[in-house]
């Protein structure tokens, strides 16, 4: 727990959240002049599928992005500043301080994901009168179902786990930008929707086997850490 | 149970890819001592003090801190202050901020900051953000982190760099304090030898990874070495008899430089009359630690070209 507020204390939750307020307020315009931008053709069959093509390809690859770059801020950076330094000379165990680092990157995304899908939904489920997404307007009460959150917390998982394949990777080259670069490509293979229909990949499971790679890199990241000379 | 050594490493090596950066180094440091590493820039010293901080592993050898084998993630080293390289910090956050930190990573109270920025003179700014420091007063902060908790061994790295003539003589002072008052051992590193004879009792001379001498301080001052220059007649005819008789240091022109350790005047001018060498004038010179320290490294240069 120490170590935890240790993180909190060092990356200040005021400034995790201003820009998270950032990065919602620029994809929430960026939405609504999407959203106008049609001349008065409606952009999809209703707000149902609108709400998840968005998901997919604008607000999932954002929160990518957003959890990539705080994770790049709270373990590539310390690495790259030498403050790590400190704190290993001090005695503080490697393996529990990384993995307090994983934990709070893991849970940063999930929460963004969550809190940034909800938001910009029902954004656009109140302005759906005003925009040209759908013909039909949808209440914000309609469209959320236990199937909404289910898909939103499975994404919002999906989400936290693989950064954590962009931290493994920018570790390797103590690089801030390979693990933005890597969170970026991630979010652009989600918003490809990449799969192969009718095989066993399809576009689940390869979002699944991302999981699995994040799970597993941080267990390589642990043993490299355990390792890494500075 | 008692402790021989505060420090104590057994053919402690690393190599970088098939570099050796620290060979087969035996150090040993006693209790409640301040010891001076020296050596030029790349002599190894860093690497040296990060094995001792658990930050780079060796590659061959062992390190005992208070007697017990050093590992990762030891708890010993929740006894031991260190200062590695440039001090480095959170600098969007302010002095007392980093200061809390690592206080907390610590696990000492956080009155314990007061003390140690008060020690070091920079209690006054300890609102300001580290980002608007100066490299000495980064390198004071980075000294007051390094004393929370009252560490038993401190390990610092050139900790003098950046600061002002008066603060190195404050620091030195402080560190001697921090000796005699709390029975600190002090482990420092410099490149500059007046740094550390003023405060160091004993130094370890290191040159490309391997530490090739130590000496006691007080050993190195009461004797002075001297060295002899003496001009002689005809000094191409005599070299080979002067190399038997003296330990030559260096021969230019028609002067030879002696080191006459143990040797005095009367006895030097004996050894020349006796081996029949005509002497043309001689002069007494004394040598500084830093004369001794650059013969030594001279040797060294020497030997490894033969």
């Amino acid at each position: 727990m120490n170590l935890l507020r240790m993180e909190w204390v060092k990356f200040k939750p005021g400034k995790i959240l201003l820009t998270f307020l950032l990065f919602n307020g620029a994809a929430f315009l960026m939405l609504y002049a999407l959203g106008m931008s049609t001349g008065g053709m409606a952009m999809f069959p209703d707000m149902k599928v609108a709400i998840r093509e968005i998901n997919n390809s604008i607000v999932w690859p954002g929160c990518f992005i957003f959890a990539g770059v705080w994770g790049a801020k709270i373990f590539i950076q310390e690495f790259r500043n030498k403050t790590i330094t400190t704190i290993w000379a001090s005695g503080i165990h490697r393996s529990r301080l990384a993995a307090v680092k994983l934990i709070l990157i893991s849970a940063l995304g999930i929460l963004a994901t969550v809190l940034s899908t909800l938001l910009q939904n029902s954004l656009l489920l109140l302005l759906s009168p005003y925009t040209y997404y759908a013909e039909q307007p949808m209440s914000i009460v309609s469209h959320m179902s236990v199937a909404y959150m289910g898909a939103v917390g499975w994404s919002a998982l999906c989400i936290g786990l693989t950064v954590l394949l962009a931290v493994a990777l920018g570790i390797r080259s103590f690089s801030t930008t390979v693990t933005i670069v890597a969170a970026m490509a991630f979010g652009v293979i989600w918003a490809f929707q990449l799969g192969f229909p009718g095989t066993y990949f399809n576009v689940e499971s390869v979002r699944l086997l991302f999981v699995l790679a994040g799970l597993f890199s941080t267990g390589f990241l642990m043993r490299h850490i355990h390792r890494l000379d500075l | 149970m008692r402790v021989g050594y505060i420090i104590e490493t057994t053919s402690l090596s690393k190599q970088y890819g098939h570099e050796t950066v620290v060979n087969q180094v035996n150090l040993k440091v006693q209790p409640g001592t301040i010891y001076g590493l020296l050596g030029e820039n790349g002599a190894g010293k860093t690497t040296l003090m990060k094995m001792l901080t658990t930050l780079a592993l060796p590659t061959q050898g062992a390190i005992k801190l208070f007697g017990t084998t050093l590992e990762r993630n030891s708890d010993l080293m929740s006894e031991v202050g260190a200062m590695i390289e440039t001090p480095v910090f959170y600098s969007s956050l302010s002095a007392e901020e980093n200061l809390m930190i690592h206080c907390r990573y610590k696990k000492v109270p956080l009155s314990d900051m007061k003390e140690y920025l008060e020690m070091l003179g920079i209690y006054k700014h300890r609102d300001k953000k580290v980002k608007q420091f100066s490299l000495g007063m980064k390198q004071r902060l980075g000294l007051a982190r390094s004393l929370i908790g009252n560490p038993r061994l401190l390990i610092l790295d050139e900790p003098i760099n950046g600061l002002d003539p008066s603060g190195i003589k404050e620091i030195r002072e402080l560190l001697i304090r921090l000796k005699k008052e709390r029975g600190t051992t002090i482990l420092l590193s410099s490149h500059i030898l007046n740094e550390i004879e003023h405060c160091a009792d004993t130094i370890g001379f290191m040159h490309k990874g391997v530490l090739c001498k130590e000496k006691g301080i007080g050993e190195l001052q009461d004797a002075e070495i001297r060295l002899y220059e003496i001009k002689i007649k005809h000094l191409d005819l005599h070299v080979e008899k002067l190399k038997k008789v003296f330990e030559v240091v260096n021969i230019y022109h028609q002067t030879v430089v002696v080191s006459a350790a143990g040797l005095t005047a009367t006895e030097a001018i004996k050894r020349l009359i006796e081996n029949e060498i005509e002497m043309i004038e001689m002069k007494a010179l004394t040598e500084s630690l830093e004369d001794y320290y650059m013969t030594m490294i001279a040797e060294r240069k020497e030997g490894e070209a033969i």
